[in-house]
């Protein structure tokens, strides 16, 4: 569960635990995911391995 | 209001649920995922196809709805990128929508505006503060435990020109 509000004078992300890293097995792409089986943010791939 | 209310949720529907003009729009996450971009790193946010994507507004519009379905529909089926502003942003003062993803989500009417003392927490007015919604399969369960009478409006999740 994520957090993600504007009220008032501050804009924040609440994370229960920080981003691990994932790498695509289609193409390639690096990138920083948390919850639940993050998807590739270039194509969608969900063949994805966790490299911490 | 009963205590506890399980309310069906389909993919391509938006529950509303409304208390003196103060609107929530719910929908199924449908296992998407999410871009949250700060101003140092983009973050991928995984949900579950059971998950929810909620949003509450501060905006009392007519047309809060219409804005409403907009907003997510640019969120879930357009994968529209977040921006996350750093704290103390000018901008964050102007921004009449939030967002909250997961399997359980309670309003809480931001005592002070924009902390988050809880992981659970998304701000919403005093309307409902305090509602607990939690993801089911093929729906929603909420919980109220003040018992107030919540308006509660299925609509089909599409936009319309």
């Amino acid at each position: 569960m994520i957090d993600i509000c504007s009220v008032g004078g501050s804009f924040d992300v609440d994370m229960p635990e920080g981003p691990e890293g994932y790498v695509c097995t289609e193409c390639g792409t690096q990138y920083k995911g948390i919850g639940k089986n993050p998807k590739c943010p270039k194509c969608s791939s969900d063949k994805v391995i966790k490299i911490g | 209001m009963d205590n506890n209310l399980f309310l069906p949720l389909a993919n391509e529907e938006i529950l509303f649920l409304s208390h003196n003009d103060y609107f929530l729009g719910i929908v199924k996450s449908k296992g998407k995922s999410f871009l949250l971009e700060t101003d140092k790193r983009e973050i991928v946010l995984g949900t579950g196809n059971e998950d929810i994507l909620v949003v509450s507004s501060f905006a009392n519009d007519k047309k809060i709805k219409a804005i409403m379905i907009s907003a997510l529909y640019s969120l879930r089926e357009f994968s529209f990128p977040l921006i996350i502003l750093k704290k103390g942003h000018p901008a964050s003062k102007r921004l009449k929508l939030v967002f909250g993803c997961g399997d359980k989500i309670i309003l809480d009417s931001c005592i002070e505006a924009g902390t988050h003392p809880n992981q659970h927490l998304l701000c919403s007015t005093e309307a409902l503060s305090g509602l607990c919604i939690l993801s089911r399969k093929g729906g929603i369960e909420i919980i109220d435990p003040f018992k107030r009478e919540i308006e509660i409006e299925r609509m089909s999740f599409e936009l319309r020109l």
